[in-house]
């Protein structure tokens, strides 16, 4: 007598057709007919599970973590800042001094020229520099104090976020963007995945950074539609 | 006084209020908790998980363009936060050796549906961590396994073969007798494949 098909085998056949061996046993066996319907009836009633209300009072224990965030406003204050806000806060006097020399370095670095950051950085006064320069201009605003040195590291940092924007914004509107997704989604994948890597490595500097923790899941949302974009058009999208 | 639409809600909460942002929770809180539950496994690992994806979201709602719905934006946050809550659990033994108290017996469901939704979610917490992730990700929530494999770092055949054992292992579970069933295989079942 001919074995039974197991139920992996059967399990496989949910999604596929059956080789000509198998289809001949199914043909003759009501109990691996039978196995094989109740297997493609479970996987029917998994994709149909409803939702699940989460346990008691989630909510407020979200709200604590959004507030101690700044996520979400406190009662009576004024809610989140924009990047824009960000960039307008008020600085003291070193760090002013300090931002107009990085400013004016990056210009007349030929970066405001050629647009902040072109695509590639290729050519830009900016890349050509180095950090040499950065350096020199730290060195000749002479020794810091702590206050100083974090006004610094909070310009730098702002810089970067600023720059990954910036970049961000290149490589968006060389996807196809900015055209309402008439873009190549192979193109679009590409680009998302260069922009995917830049992003993480910022994220190994500052894992908790809320602005480089967006900005890579957004890139990974935009990663997977370009990728469904690619795979819808090729013919052989089911191919398990 | 109009229901604000979506879209409202999105820029209300990115903008830091409390309204939107708790409505724009309520709304979606079912679908977030229900993924990242058959995926964890286990409560306490989803309520932190759903928690996660929720601080995520919000920290990402400002850059969050439209371009994909929001309900497939969230969708992805949610399961990249169970994923890396899996990873950040030690390793505890897959296989439960007992069913677990609440798994009903098949003869005792009033409904006589062996298929019933609950029984399905018991199930689904039997299954061994690696096929329960793989089987909720393909069969719930619809990844291809081409997504699941750059999500887990595996071959795409790998989640292929998974798959294929965690339903035959389903269905042994939801046939509440998976020793006989295992022995009526090895016995039984066995084939030239």
């Amino acid at each position: 007598m001919e074995r039974h098909l197991t139920l992996e085998t059967l399990a496989r056949l949910v999604d596929e057709s059956p080789d000509e061996r198998e289809a001949a046993h199914l043909d003759g066996c009501p109990q691996c007919r039978r196995e094989l319907d109740g297997l493609k009836e479970q996987t029917q009633v998994l994709a149909a599970l409803p939702s699940v209300r989460p346990g008691a009072a989630p909510w407020k224990v979200l709200e604590r973590r959004l507030e101690a965030e700044g996520l979400v406003a406190a009662p009576g204050r004024p809610t989140r800042r924009s990047g824009a806000a960000r960039k307008t806060a008020p600085r003291t006097m070193a760090w002013s001094r300090l931002a107009a020399g990085i400013l004016l370095f990056l210009l007349g670095a030929g970066v405001g020229s050629s647009g902040l950051l072109g695509t590639s950085g290729e050519g830009s006064g900016w890349a050509a520099a180095g950090p040499g320069g950065i350096e020199s201009l730290l060195a000749s605003a002479g020794a810091l104090s702590l206050a100083e040195a974090q006004e610094v590291l909070a310009t730098t940092e702002e810089w970067h976020r600023l720059a990954l924007e910036q970049y961000r914004e290149r490589v968006m509107a060389e996807a196809g963007e900015a055209d309402g997704h008439t873009g190549d989604p192979h193109v679009r994948y590409a680009l998302m995945e260069s922009l995917l890597e830049v992003g993480r490595e910022a994220l190994w500097a500052a894992p908790a950074d809320p602005f480089l923790n967006g900005l890579v899941l957004n890139v990974q949302v935009e990663q997977d539609a370009a990728r469904m974009g690619m795979t819808a058009t090729a013919p052989d999208r089911i191919w398990y | 006084m109009p229901v604000p639409s979506e879209r409202e809600l999105i820029d209300g909460a990115a903008q830091g209020d409390r309204a939107a942002s708790r409505a724009l929770y309520e709304r979606y809180a079912p679908r977030v908790y229900a993924v990242v539950r058959r995926i964890a496994g286990d409560e306490d690992l989803a309520e932190d998980a759903a928690q996660e994806a929720w601080i995520r979201a919000f920290r990402a709602l400002p850059g969050f363009r439209g371009d994909a719905r929001f309900s497939t934006w969230l969708h992805r946050i949610a399961v990249n936060s169970a994923l890396q809550g899996l990873r950040g659990r030690r390793r505890r033994s897959e296989v439960q050796e007992t069913l677990p108290d609440d798994l009903p017996d098949p003869g005792d469901d009033e409904s006589a549906d062996p298929l019933a939704a609950r029984r399905l979610e018991a199930a689904l917490d039997r299954l061994p961590q690696g096929m329960r992730t793989i089987l909720v990700l393909h069969d719930v929530e619809g990844f291809t396994h081409g997504e699941i494999a750059e999500r887990l770092g595996v071959q795409p055949g790998t989640s292929k073969s998974q798959l294929f054992k965690a339903r035959a292992r389903m269905r042994l579970i939801l046939k509440g007798s998976e020793l006989d069933l295992a022995g009526e295989r090895s016995s039984d079942r066995e084939t030239g494949d």
